[in-house]
């Protein structure tokens, strides 16, 4: 990996959100009520926590702008394939978490794997269909029978 | 040491339910071990949720096998295909590799896991002489103590903290702040929840860890998702010779008691102590020169040391309730989900149950060696398994883990959330495991020093006033010291394992 310029902007931001949830935490803690017998109340950890993170965040931010030592890091951008496929990969998960009490865990988890393995490049579709059924059936029996977790049946009620 | 509790506990082992699932944790720890980049820590992540809907005593000692089995599986890659299944194993790939590019991959496989059995052997005895005695010293803990407890077990931190330490400190800082989300432990005030009930108990711990190591190394492995290196050699035996059996012996003792000593400091783990031991056991070879090439004793030590971690690192969790790493993080989290609360008072109220622990252990150790001898051809096959097939699989028992602990969307929600931020946090340099450790420290560290500054009227002087403390503190400090040290002296191997590698790929 080589160092990046990416690698300074990256600590900078890294840096300012450090900050700003330090300040955030300060502020808000202001709102919680006060105890009256002890001086030590519920503001008292989150604030001395956002002390450490504030102090952490600010030797970052020096040792970056000041001393110009950004770190060896892996850029992230969106003009990388593999990084427009872990993007895509999020968003495929969050709709399958949306529909998954709705459609259900078989059907869900089925179009799910077959659809994320075909498109990171599985290419096999009849024995990769065969084995996404066996799995999913597999995890399904396992957590009803063997553990006792009911997953959402979904369109599958009374069938399953 | 007792021995008719250790007796008893060996009863409820090895009933048929217990042993199955001790046996089924083996397996699954070490096929997810020998899974090249997925980490011990990610497989014991993963498997966890497996043990809630369980007994309590078929729960902990699946638990028990899947940390065991993790630790040793990573060893097989590392021996085929120069890739460490966990951090642990790089250096048994030091050797390993080499063997197996002479055609004695059976070989280096067979001394892998006969050293892995034994090391694990030494550092459970150890776990079983060690703990009581340092459990029966910290049952003089009071809240200061335990709050130094803590901050000893957030020591830890620095040598966790991978390339930056400034960054390693703000993810711990991070997961502390995390822990303050929800109910104040002393008052029971709700902070931080933006009006979500869910959140009233805090940030869903294994969700969360499933997030921040399972689903963002899917995330990471999806973007990375390459060819898959096929095994070239035959393996039809996992049993070493004789003559290797008793020339690596002494090698393997003395590396599985280094091992044991270096898990039981908090925050060494495993892959510490495979380089410690394998510097060692190169010093003390009378062929230093074969160390690289495919000397024996360069698979017996790292193997022998890291195995040896498993026992050593219980010590301190057993016995004082801290983790000494991530992996042991998430097994305490999962004791404490199982119902059990590992320290000190465990040793008076659950004494039962300590010693069921240490039966599970000695079980799990011999069922690594009949997994490992009977299962050896299959972990082999497993590694050319394509990547595209097993990453979602990985994401939805990632998922399914999450739900099943509550029966609840919103902790499937958490884990996506926790599993960007990881991936994120993974990509730009900032470590994982300070969160993890923060997010287990972090409630009793609050807890406590609020109970304690109330009792000492807002005054620290009990850090210096009261011996035990003051101890803590020191040994903090030392612990520090000492990460520092090896954080350097990973970096150095790490550095010259990479100039290694260049100059095979040159030849």
């Amino acid at each position: 990996m080589k160092s990046t310029p990416q690698g300074f902007w990256v600590n900078v931001i890294s840096a300012l959100l450090g900050i700003g949830i330090c300040v955030y935490v300060w502020i808000t803690s202001g709102h919680f009520p006060e105890d009256t017998f002890n001086l030590i109340d519920s503001a008292y950890f989150p604030r001395m926590l956002s002390g450490g993170l504030l102090m952490f965040s600010w030797l970052l931010l020096i040792n970056t702008v000041v001393f110009r030592k950004p770190d060896v890091m892996e850029p992230i951008s969106l003009r990388n394939p593999g990084t427009v496929k872990a993007a895509l990969i999020c968003v495929f998960t969050l709709v399958y978490i949306l529909l998954l009490k709705k459609i259900g865990f078989i059907i869900m988890t089925t179009a799910y794997i077959y659809g994320v393995s075909v498109f990171i490049g599985n290419r096999k579709w009849l024995s990769l269909l065969v084995y996404t059924l066996l799995f999913t059936a597999a995890i399904y029996f396992l957590f009803k029978s063997l553990l006792g977790i009911n997953l959402p049946p979904g369109l599958l009620k009374g069938i399953i | 040491m007792n021995f008719d509790l250790l007796m008893d506990g060996m009863a409820v082992v090895l009933s048929p339910q217990v042993f199955f699932y001790i046996l089924l944790g083996v397996a699954g720890g070490t096929l997810l071990g020998a899974l090249p980049g997925l980490t011990a820590t990610m497989g014991v992540a993963l498997l966890v949720p497996f043990t809630f809907a369980l007994p309590v005593e078929s729960g902990i000692g699946m638990l028990l096998g899947i940390f065991q089995g993790a630790m040793y599986g990573g060893s097989i890659p590392a021996v085929l295909i120069r890739t460490p299944g966990t951090p642990a194993a790089a250096a048994t790939a030091l050797d390993g590799y080499p063997m197996g590019q002479k055609g004695e991959a059976a070989r280096a496989l067979a001394m892998s896991l006969y050293s892995s059995v034994l090391g694990s052997f030494i550092g459970v005895f150890a776990m079983i002489w060690l703990s009581p005695q340092i459990s029966r010293f910290a049952l003089k803990f009071s809240t200061a103590e335990f709050f130094c407890l803590a901050i000893f077990g957030l020591s830890v931190v620095t040598s966790i903290s991978g390339r930056s330490l400034v960054k390693g400190m703000m993810s711990a800082f991070f997961g502390l702040l995390l822990c303050c989300v929800g109910s104040d432990p002393i008052s029971g005030y709700a902070r931080y929840i933006f009006g979500n009930m869910q959140l009233y108990e805090g940030p869903p711990f294994i969700p969360t860890l499933i997030g921040l190591f399972a689903v963002s190394e899917v995330f990471a492995g999806i973007e990375r998702s390459g060819a898959v290196e096929k095994v070239k050699n035959v393996v039809k035996t996992a049993l070493p010779s004789k003559a290797d059996a008793i020339s690596s012996l002494p090698c393997i003792i003395k590396s599985s008691i280094i091992g044991t000593i270096i898990g039981a400091i908090p925050g060494c783990g495993g892959d510490i102590a495979a380089y410690v031991a394998y510097g060692d056991a190169k010093r003390a070879s009378k062929h230093p020169e074969e160390f690289g090439k495919g000397a024996l004793n360069g698979i017996a030590a790292p193997e022998a040391a890291n195995n040896g971690v498993v026992g050593g690192a219980m010590i301190p969790l057993l016995s004082l309730g801290i983790p000494g790493d991530a992996v042991t993080a998430i097994v305490l989290s999962a004791f404490t989900i199982q119902g059990m609360q590992p320290g000190p008072l465990m040793y008076v109220d659950h004494l039962e149950d300590v010693y069921y622990i240490f039966a599970g252990m000695f079980v799990a150790c011999f069922l690594v060696y009949i997994v490992g001898v009977v299962g050896m051809r299959f972990f082999v096959k497993l590694i050319s398994v394509k990547k595209n097939f097993l990453l979602p699989c990985i994401m939805i028992m990632s998922l399914v883990g999450a739900y099943a602990m509550r029966n609840s969307i919103f902790d499937v929600y958490c884990a996506l959330f926790f599993g960007v931020v990881g991936y994120l946090f993974q990509k730009k340099d900032f470590p994982l495991s300070p969160i993890l450790l923060a997010l287990i420290l972090g409630p009793m560290a609050e807890s406590n020093l609020r109970r304690t500054l109330i009792i000492t009227d807002s005054s620290f002087s009990f850090l210096w006033d009261r011996p035990i403390c003051l101890l803590l503190v020191v040994l903090s400090l030392v612990s520090l010291g000492i990460s520092l040290y090896n954080q350097k002296r990973i970096a150095k191997n790490e550095l010259a394992q990479q100039l290694r590698t260049v100059e095979t790929d040159g030849e």
